[in-house]
This record gives structure tokens, C-alpha cells and sequence, in this order.
């Protein structure tokens, strides 16, 4: 940790200072509800890719279609958005990383890796109140126009990237070309400070706009021990620690210091308690235990139902498997099953771990459990193999 | 980064000029890949190593109408701590085969490896009716695929693997929807099910 | 971001082909004349995927809505009247009315179009094939058919890269130097599949040169670089 870091993080704050001394007052919408481009050409251009991106985005595969999700993230945006409510569609894409995104259409993706890091509805509305920033400041064009200067000496192999991508439907292509147009530093502030006046005035916790920072530098140290690879948002969204440190000041000094009590958030837990399984199974699915671990901490102390978040424990150390695993795997089942509302797996599970130790009769008995609970299972054939042997 | 460096690779080959990269004729018959023998329908093409960078030496991939279509993997000998394709991202995390493995363990194996092979974020791969196979004298699983990977159709597949001598063999087939699966997927199920090992233990494997 | 796994690569290295050059033939006849059961053989167009791009010197192409509106259009009343003129009976479904089905075969279509750019026409022959031409979408797209009363249903895609002026300056000075850089390019193909039997029975790329989209009398031409010796009722593709 080098000396200089808190030199430099007070350097860049006393830097971000200077935009929101300048800006504070007069930050705001720059475009009015209901836009729609008319002049610039590049605009329309961009405006019809998307569009079609869009058109490509409704009939994805990765698309989470489940009502009450969607319901969920509807009722947030346009609270968030109050005016401007209308000019926003929200979809709820599955892949397992934090992420969200905004066009300059107005389309906003959510992935589904957001929500199960939330701690409460206010930290997913303040993500959605900085993305709808980034599309009311007119930010993805200035990117775009940013781009063309930039790349003026194009590279062949930039070119061939960005042809390549027109084949097709673009709904994965379009993205790549776009994963290249991040945001500068000073729009990613401009959208962080419009953000936390939209969260406030929409009556949720402007604390929160700094809460999910704090919790996405938890995770990525939790992952950096384990060396796994950065995630999405924090690569395209660069300077984590500066803006929860700066966030947190400017949020204190404007509205005061945080609750001392959290509530716990209902309607957020109801989300997690009933879409646990397809939320958690794309996490543990990227293999990366020390950010599962992180997340199932959480949760367990959000109050998602403990039965659930035990199977996962179960799932991580099972599929983990470094020494001493099994064991812990094996008592995250047991006290799954004991406390009600284990899914059916839980006990399939179990019976694999008896079955590797050797304890024939706790195999049987788990496995038969299984079977009882789940008689559509779709491997029946093979639990009845370990059964009859 | 990985991105662009196969870009980079592809168009170089490309720029060099028309590069043949030859697919070869798979005679039907026994066909051996390090001591796994199948037996080959007809009709089906190997890919040459450079359309598959993900494969691991001594690994082949078959295919009747082009990978985009149907592919039919063949994974010979996968030792303890080894992950079932490659990856040069060490970031990837790809998942790795240990030799105590239960069949609902290989099942996830095989359904992580392939979320990773199509793309994390890009695909959704899951698997159903597992069941007990023998592949000669070894007792081995077979299972169901369902794929979703976007900017391409559906994917269908079925899977066969094994475990012996505490390395793991694994067949793969996946075939487009509507049509490529249906159409191959009697020849394909066939192979798999041919898949045997060649001299060696003849021992069965106890769990 | 999302990272592309090798099945990406395979998809984007198969675009490849198409702007290197290394497409060889360039058309497939399997049938000679459209055949039907009632009296006039119906040919259902898929909402065809046309777009025009600028090419800036930044290398970033720029969808170009008015350049691919109008191609569009233009395209839109070349087919229409093609199509009369060879005496097919020809029906447009728009973007927005195609059903889940529809979709799925638009995605399978361009997996077998890709298959067939590398495969048949490239360099990565399949030697079980032996030189034939027997990729199919499968019978059961007959249902296509039933919908909209078809006996074949019409791929088209289109892609153009229109160079500026910026980005041709920028080609000189990169060839000065030995290195290169893509100067635009138009290219495009259309299919033609039996809604019986799933079979592609005609299928045609177009190059540069084929005509230009964005005005009435170079779709016209397109059309017709497109739709070369495409089969009809009356026999291979001469209008009135």
C-alpha cells in the first residue's frame, strides 16, 4: 500500500471537488422527456443500430421474462426516472457479473449478477439512477463523437472488428463494439452526481449510491485473493475506491450521515427468496468461489431464506473441493434439510457425498429422499442405479 | 485482449493469402484417440487444429455439416486436476476434473466447461437426464444438453463420459435446432456409445 | 464485457471470409423452376437484413439511417416488381409480425449461410460432402409455409461499407507504408428455400459492383446481381 495512495485519492477528490463546486447547482437533464434525435446524422445513425439491437434483445435466449422480476425493475426505474419514466425499457439479462447499461435509446439492460449483490432496493436504484444519468447528460454520443477522434489512426485490426460485427442480428457484436466506447472520467462523475439528486428526490437512500461501490470493492478484494479476473463494471467503470470516497462526502455533507439502523428491505428479499435458484446458479456456475463466498455471506445476513442460502454453501464447498470441503459441504446440506426448505437437490447431493465416503445405508436413505420429494426428477435412472446397487 | 490477438491470428492467415486449413475425411471403422477407440459412423469430417483452439492435444472434433451446425467432441484422457478444454485467459477459471468424481459432479464439469467454451455471459448451457452407460468394460453416464448461445440458434446435445484409471474420457455431441441435431443425432448417440478403451485395465471402475 | 468464447470466433472468422476475398464461386442452382400446387408459386420474403454503413477514417463504421432507409425502400420496390416481372408471386413479412418460429429459422439460416460461405464456397471444404450442395433448414419449416400459404421462402442480406472521403485519403497513406486498410465494401446473399422439404435450393453472393441500393435504377440493378438466375415458374430468371 503506497504512501501516496491517500495523497492521490485526496488529489482526485479535491479534482472531482472542482466539477461539483463548479456543476453542483446547475447539473441537470439535458434533454427533455420524450426525446427523440432530429438533426445530427451520426445520431439518427446510432439511434436505428439501436434500435434493431434492441429488436434483436427482446428475442434473446438470455432475456429473464418472469413477471415479477420484471414488475420489480420497472417500478424502481420509473420511480427513479419520475418524468422521464416513459422513455425507458428495462431489460433483465441473464449473466452472472454486476453490470447494467444504458443506450442512447433509452434501452437499459440489467444483468441478473446485479441483483444478487444488492443489499436493498435503494443500492439497485442508485445504479439505475446513474445509468439514467448517463442517457438524460447525452453522454453516449459525446462518447461516440470522443471515439471517431480518438481512433483516427485506426488500427486494421480494429476495422475488422467492427466490420465483423455487422454480420447478423448484432445483439453479442453490437455490444463488443460498444464495450470499447467506456465513458470518460468526468461523464462517469457527471452521471454519479445527477444519480444521487435522481435517488434522493425518488425518496431512496442516497447513502446507497455509495453503499454498492463499497460492496463491489469488497468483492473484487475477496476475488483478487483468489486471483480471479475483474469484473465488467469495475473495468469499465474504473476509480472505485475515489467515487465511494468522494460519494460518501458529498452525500453527508448534502443530506446528512446515514441511518444507524438498516431495515431490512422486504420487497428485496422476497425477489432473492423467490428467484434464489436461477439468481445463484449462474454464480456458481462461473466457478469463482471467493466471490460466491463473499455474496452468500451477504445474503445470510440480508435474511434471505436460510435454508436456501445453506444448499448454496453446500453447492460452493462441494464444487470447490479443496481439503476439508466435503465435510463443510456436507453439514451446509444437513442444516439445509433440517431447516425446512432445502431444495430437492440438497438431498440428491447428499447422497453422492455419503456414497464417496462409503456409508452406503445414509447414501440410500438421502437418495431415496430425493426421489420421494422430486419423483419427476430427470435423472431418476441414475439415483435408481446407486438404489438398487 | 485474447480478443483481439485472435483477430489479429485470423486475418494475418487470412491476408497471407487463400490458407487451405484442411478438414479430413473420418474413415468409418475403429478410430483410436490415446487409447479411447470409437467406433466412426459415416459421413463425418475432423477439424483441423487451428478452427479448434479450445481443444486439448489429442482431443478432435467431428462434423458432418460444419461446427456451426453439429460438432461431435472427442476428449481422450483427462488427468487429475486438468480442465476439459483450454483456455490461454488464466483468468478464465475453467473448470477442473478430479478424479473422485460422481456422475452429478462430471454432469456440472461438463456444463461449466461449455458455458466457458461459448462464451461466460453468452450462453446457457444445462443438462438433464442423467443416467447410468457402460462404454465396454467401464461403467460410465450419459446425459442431455440444452444450449442457448446468443447470436446463434439453439443448441441440442448428448454426452457420454467416463472414468478410468482415474483419467476422464468424454464424448460431446451438439447439433443445431431445428434440424442438425435431429438429423445427426442417431450417428452421433451411436459413436459414444461405441467409446471403449483400448488395451490397458480392463478393470471396472469402482465409485 | 461479455468475453467471446471460441464459438465466436468461429462465427466472426467465417465473416472473415466474406471481406477477404477468398470466396470462390458464387452461385448454387439446385432447381431450375419453382413448382407449386396451386397456380402461381408464392415466395415468402423474410424481412430482408439490409444495411449501409459509413466508413469513417476513424475506422468506425456509422450506421447510416437515410443510406439504409432508402436502401430498404429501394429494395423493397425492386423485389416487388422482380418478382412480377418473372411472374412470382411474392409476399413481404415486416420485422415486426414474425413469430417465435420465424425466428428461430432466421437464426438457423444464418448459421447455415455462414456454414455455407466457409464450407461450400471457402476454403474449409468438407470432404464428406464430396462437392455437394445439400444443406437444408429441415422439413419442418413447412409450418412457415402453412402460415403464409408459401412454397419458398427468400434470405436476403446485405451489407455495405460506403468509404469517406476521409477514409480513402487515410487507405493512400497506409498503402504508402506498406499496411492495410479497408476502403469499403458492399457484399450480400440470398437464399432461396424450399418450404417443403427445408432444402436451400438456390443460393447466390454478390460482391462490389452489384449495384447500389440507395437509388431506384442501382437497386434495380442489385436486384437483379442478387437474384441472378434465380429459378421460377417459368424457368431461370430472364424478366419480361
Amino acid at each position: 500500500m503506497s504512501r501516496l495512495r491517500p495523497l492521490v485519492l485526496l488529489a482526485g477528490m479535491l479534482a472531482c471537488w472542482s466539477v461539483f463546486g463548479a456543476e453542483r447547482e446547475t447539473l441537470d437533464h439535458r434533454i427533455p422527456p420524450g426525446y427523440e434525435p432530429v438533426k445530427e446524422e451520426d445520431e439518427l445513425g446510432l439511434w436505428m443500430e439501436m434500435r434493431e439491437y434492441e429488436q434483436a434483445l427482446k428475442r434473446s435466449a438470455l432475456l429473464v421474462q418472469d413477471e415479477d422480476l420484471n414488475d420489480y425493475l420497472q417500478e424502481i426505474v420509473c420511480r427513479v426516472a419520475a418524468a422521464y419514466c416513459k422513455d425507458f425499457r428495462v431489460y433483465l439479462i441473464r449473466n452472472p457479473n454486476f453490470n447494467a447499461s444504458m443506450t442512447a435509446t433509452g434501452m437499459m439492460q440489467v444483468w441478473t449478477g446485479l441483483i444478487v449483490r444488492a443489499n436493498s432496493t435503494d443500492e439497485i436504484a442508485a445504479v439505475i439512477g446513474h445509468e439514467i444519468s448517463h442517457y438524460t447528460l447525452l453522454h453516449s454520443l459525446a462518447t461516440l463523437r470522443a471515439l471517431k477522434k480518438k481512433l483516427a489512426t485506426g488500427t486494421f485490426v480494429d476495422i475488422a472488428l467492427i466490420l465483423a460485427t455487422g454480420y447478423g442480428t448484432g445483439l453479442g457484436q453490437t455490444m463488443a463494439a460498444l464495450s470499447v466506447m467506456s465513458f470518460s472520467r468526468e461523464q462517469e462523475t457527471e452521471a454519479d452526481l445527477l444519480g444521487v439528486r435522481l435517488l434522493a428526490e425518488a425518496g431512496y437512500d442516497p447513502h446507497a449510491s455509495y453503499g454498492i461501490w463499497q460492496k463491489i470493492i469488497a468483492e473484487e478484494e475477496a476475488a483478487e485473493v483468489k486471483r480471479e479476473k475483474p469484473g465488467a463494471f469495475g473495468k469499465t467503470h474504473p476509480d472505485a475506491k475515489l467515487r465511494a470516497a468522494y460519494l460518501k462526502e458529498l452525500v453527508t455533507n448534502r443530506y446528512g450521515p446515514p441511518d444507524a439502523e438498516t431495515v431490512a428491505d422486504q420487497r428485496l428479499l422476497s425477489v432473492l427468496n423467490n428467484h434464489y435458484m436461477l439468481l445463484m446458479e449462474d454464480q456458481l456456475d462461473t466457478n469463482r468461489y471467493g466471490r460466491t463466498k463473499e455474496l452468500l455471506e451477504r445474503h445470510a445476513a440480508l435474511g434471505v431464506e436460510p435454508s436456501l442460502v445453506r444448499y448454496f454453501y453446500g453447492e460452493m464447498f462441494r464444487q470447490r473441493g479443496e481439503e476439508g470441503d466435503r465435510d463443510l459441504a456436507k453439514s451446509a446440506y444437513l442444516h439445509s434439510v433440517e431447516l425446512g426448505k432445502a431444495p430437492a437437490k440438497a438431498y440428491s447431493n447428499l447422497g453422492y457425498l455419503y456414497l464417496k465416503e462409503g456409508d452406503m445405508d445414509n447414501a440410500r436413505t438421502y437418495f431415496a429422499k430425493y426421489l420421494e420429494i422430486d419423483p419427476d426428477a430427470s435423472d431418476r435412472e441414475m439415483i435408481e442405479f446407486y438404489l438398487e446397487d | 485482449m485474447i480478443y483481439r490477438i485472435s483477430m489479429l491470428v485470423a486475418l494475418a492467415v487470412l491476408a497471407s493469402g487463400c490458407v487451405s486449413t484442411s478438414y479430413t475425411l473420418v474413415e468409418p471403422g475403429a478410430r483410436a484417440f490415446e487409447g479411447l477407440q470409437v467406433n466412426a459412423t459415416g459421413g463425418w469430417n475432423q477439424a483441423p487444429p487451428m478452427h479448434t483452439p479450445s481443444m486439448r492435444k489429442g482431443a478432435a472434433l467431428w462434423t458432418h455439416d460444419g461446427p456451426l451446425l453439429d460438432q461431435l467432441i472427442i476428449i481422450p484422457g483427462v488427468a487429475d486436476g486438468e480442465p476439459l478444454m483450454k483456455s490461454s485467459d488464466k483468468s478464465a477459471a475453467m473448470p477442473l476434473f478430479r478424479k473422485d468424481m460422481l456422475p452429478n459432479e462430471i454432469e456440472e464439469l461438463t456444463e461449466s466447461t461449455f458455458v466457458k467454451y461459448f462464451g461466460e455471459g453468452n450462453a446457457v448451457v444445462t443438462t438433464r437426464n442423467l443416467r447410468p452407460q457402460r462404454f465396454g468394460e467401464h461403467r460410465g453416464v450419459m446425459f442431455d444438453v440444452d444450449a442457448t448461445v446468443s447470436d446463434n440458434p439453439n443448441y441440442q446435445g448428448t454426452a457420454g463420459s467416463f472414468v478410468a484409471n482415474d483419467k476422464l474420457y468424454m464424448l460431446f455431441f451438439l447439433g443445431a435446432v431445428p434440424h442438425y441435431y435431429d438429423k445427426h443425432a442417431a450417428a452421433a448417440t451411436s459413436v459414444i456409445q461405441s467409446a471403449t478403451l483400448t488395451g490397458g485395465s480392463n478393470v471396472p471402475v469402482s465409485n | 464485457m461479455n468475453k467471446p468464447g471460441f464459438f465466436r470466433l468461429l462465427t466472426l472468422s467465417i465473416s472473415m471470409v466474406l471481406f477477404s476475398g477468398c470466396v470462390m464461386s458464387s452461385n448454387v442452382q439446385q432447381i431450375d423452376r419453382l413448382e407449386s400446387v396451386g397456380e402461381n408459386p408464392r415466395i415468402v420474403m423474410m424481412p430482408p437484413d439490409v444495411k449501409y454503413y459509413l466508413l469513417t477514417a476513424s475506422g468506425v463504421p456509422e450506421p447510416n439511417v437515410e443510406w439504409t432507409t432508402a436502401a430498404r425502400e429501394n429494395f423493397h420496390a425492386a423485389m416487388t416488381d422482380y418478382a412480377a416481372s418473372i411472374g412470382t408471386d411474392l409476399a413481404f413479412i415486416s420485422t415486426d409480425s414474425l413469430s417465435e418460429n420465424e425466428i428461430r429459422y432466421e437464426a438457423l439460416h444464418s448459421a447455415v449461410g455462414s456454414s455455407l460461405l466457409n464450407h461450400h464456397f471457402g476454403m474449409m471444404k468438407l470432404p464428406s460432402k464430396n462437392g455437394k450442395f445439400d444443406w437444408s433448414l429441415g422439413p419442418e419449416i413447412a409450418s412457415i409455409g402453412e402460415n403464409h400459404d408459401a412454397d419458398y421462402a427468400l434470405f436476403v442480406y446485405y451489407r455495405d461499407y460506403q468509404a469517406s472521403g476521409g477514409r480513402v485519403a487515410l487507405a493512400v497513406l497506409a498503402a504508402a507504408v506498406g499496411a492495410g486498410v479497408a476502403t469499403g465494401s458492399e457484399h450480400g446473399f440470398a437464399s432461396l428455400v424450399d418450404l417443403r422439404t427445408g432444402d436451400i435450393v438456390w443460393f447466390n453472393v454478390v460482391n462490389a459492383g452489384a449495384g447500389e441500393l440507395r437509388n431506384k435504377d442501382g437497386a434495380v440493378t442489385a436486384v437483379r446481381a442478387l437474384f441472378k438466375d434465380i429459378p421460377t415458374a417459368r424457368g431461370s430468371g430472364e424478366p419480361q
